[in-house]
């Protein structure tokens, strides 16, 4: 049965090249699109929990992903010094602005607060800021743009130049001094939100539960940067809807495809079907001839469609350096398990058309 | 006397268009004997595929009996008959039927996978038998028609069958081959006691056989 199945394969090399490609397509674009969602955000979050800090806290009603005002004002950062377990603090405000069409994130830091909660802020190139209006890049950032040091930005009415190039772990891929961020804006003694470390031996989770119990009435929130993957996906509310939309999109694409195909070879081999009946040949090895195509196209298929996500992922990579593809063994996994049910499904009523079919009437057809 | 490896009792067959009944069959009596070789000749539209493919369980009478074997194939389930056709009847068509995809020896194997039977041992010796012994690798369409014909023959004997039903084996065939055909059989049946049923235009393969049984309009006329 196998032997035929793959006979029949090789047979039809075009038709079972167009099957196996547009099951490749649809696993592709499957683990393509999760993979650039998933691994940008995941790439964010570990540029956050790479600042070193273990707590990030800032007004109730603030997202700390997509707002950019500062309104947590200078005494409450010191309340927020004051409860136990917090060993250091780090104010942090927080912009956004357009390079090259792309949205990138500003912290607006004091460099020796940050490094006091963890950060390393190591440079590649270049130097820290020591002037107002002189701004850390991150290599990713650099790399991704064309930006190099001594390249400068023309922003809030000024000219930032760039005078260090930093490696791609300090929670944004733009650093500026914090008090140039906040005079520019009008925003002075006030900060986005603050990186907490706590000192050891205290649980962060304990610690961010003090600050908003003894700090109530700052109307203040914490976030364990250990779980803030959690928060980003909060924040985009639509992602798993996205996914699991385009998850079935992708379903549909190879069910239709497996369905069309096989439904027209079943066609063309009504009498070689008659043939095998008119052998003797029982439902199952008929039916089970047909699934057993349909399964070798879709494991095909679906080897094709994660090398032609990997070549995606390489040319992403020098295409749009600034998007992160990750590739998940539990997706892998999810998209072959996909594409073959896709296929099998598509499979079923070509093969029950061709069990149910009458050998005679295509024996005797000429 | 042989024993009885077909018999035909009373077999009428009807296609019913709407309400309307076509009958094509009208009443068949026939008995074949193990080790015969029989022509069933008549003009074209007489009902004689259709009386092969009674024979091999391909077609279930409208009404009276069909015995293979002592089996009626009337009553048999979908899966006896499909056993049936499997184990105890061997096809050759007309137009070769041989799968495209496969070899001459993939073609011939075919029919003893379906039997579960992965050996693959006699292959090659019954198409060296029939002088293919240098085609075994040949897709259908690299060989010539009467190297086709001959790979069918093969496979529908393979597997040592009770009855080997032909419909028109050689009315696709040049005089050449079809005589040649015609000899595989006359030996088959003379050297292995093989049961031949042969359905035929041609007056000389008639002429080869043990009995001809002639068929018009759905009725066999020389009983």
């Amino acid at each position: 049965m196998l032997r035929l199945a793959l006979a029949n394969m090789m047979f039809r090399k075009a038709r079972s090249a167009i099957s196996i490609l547009a099951v490749a397509v649809g696993i592709s674009l499957l683990l393509v699109l999760v993979g650039m969602t998933q691994g940008t955000l995941r790439e964010v979050a570990q540029r956050m929990q790479s600042t070193g800090a273990d707590l990030l806290v800032h007004p109730q009603d603030m997202n700390p992903v997509l707002d950019t005002f500062a309104s947590v004002p200078l005494q409450a950062v010191e309340r927020v010094r004051g409860v136990k377990g917090v060993s250091a603090i780090c104010p942090v405000v927080v912009w956004g602005l357009s390079l090259h069409g792309k949205y990138q994130r500003v912290f607006g830091i004091d460099p020796d607060e940050f490094r006091s909660v963890g950060a390393t802020l190591r440079l590649i190139a270049g130097r820290l800021w020591q002037a107002p209006n002189e701004i850390l890049i991150d290599e990713r950032l650099a790399k991704g743009l064309g930006y190099k040091t001594g390249d400068t930005i023309e922003r809030l009415g000024r000219r930032l130049t760039v005078v260090g190039i930093c490696e791609a772990a300090n929670g944004a891929r733009i650093l500026m001094p914090i008090k140039t961020l906040q005079d520019a804006r009008s925003e002075h003694g006030k900060v986005s939100f603050l990186l907490v470390k706590c000192a050891p031996g205290d649980a962060p989770a304990a610690v961010a539960a003090r600050i908003e119990s003894e700090l109530s009435s700052l109307d203040l929130r914490t976030v364990l940067l250990s779980e803030y993957s959690k928060e980003l996906s909060k924040s985009f509310r639509g992602l798993n809807e996205f996914i699991a939309g385009v998850s079935t999109v992708c379903l549909v694409i190879s069910f239709l495809t497996i369905l069309l195909t096989l439904y027209t070879t079943v066609v063309e081999r009504t009498r070689e079907i008659a043939i095998l009946k008119a052998m003797g040949a029982s439902k199952t090895y008929v039916m089970g001839n047909i699934l057993a195509e349909s399964v070798i196209l879709c494991l095909l298929g679906v080897a094709a469609g994660v090398g032609l996500t990997l070549v995606t992922k390489d040319v992403m990579a020098v295409v749009l350096p600034l998007l992160t593809v990750e590739l998940t063994p539990r997706w892998l996994l999810a998209a072959a398990l996909l594409g073959l049910f896709g296929g099998l499904l598509g499979a079923i009523y070509p093969a029950l058309r061709a069990v149910a079919s009458d050998p005679v009437i295509a024996l005797t057809y000429e | 006397m042989s024993e009885t490896i077909l018999q035909i009792q009373g077999l009428q067959k009807s296609y019913f268009v709407g309400k309307r009944e076509i009958p094509v069959l009208r009443g068949i009596n026939l008995t074949v004997s193990a080790g015969e070789f029989v022509a069933i000749v008549g003009p074209s539209g007489c009902g004689k595929s259709t009386l092969l493919f009674h024979m091999g369980g391909l077609m279930r009478p409208t009404s009276g009996s069909v015995f293979i074997g002592g089996d009626d194939v009337a009553q048999l389930s979908d899966g006896a008959l499909t056993r049936l056709r499997r184990d105890r009847i061997g096809f050759v068509f007309q137009r070769f039927n041989l799968l495209p995809a496969l070899d001459a020896e993939g073609n011939v194997r075919l029919a003893l996978s379906i039997r579960g039977d992965g050996q693959s041992d006699g292959v090659a010796e019954c198409l060296g038998a029939l002088g293919l012994s240098d085609k075994l690798r040949h897709r259908p369409r690299e060989l010539s028609m009467g190297e086709q014909q001959r790979v069918a023959v093969a496979r529908a004997i393979i597997h040592k069958p009770d009855i080997l039903l032909a419909d028109e084996p050689t009315g696709n065939l040049d005089s050449e081959n079809a005589a040649q055909i015609l000899s595989i059989f006359r030996k088959l049946n003379r050297e292995r006691g093989q049961t031949i049923v042969m359905i035929t235009h041609n007056r000389d393969a008639a002429a080869l056989t043990d009995r001809v049984v002639q068929m018009k309009d759905g009725t066999i006329v020389n009983p």
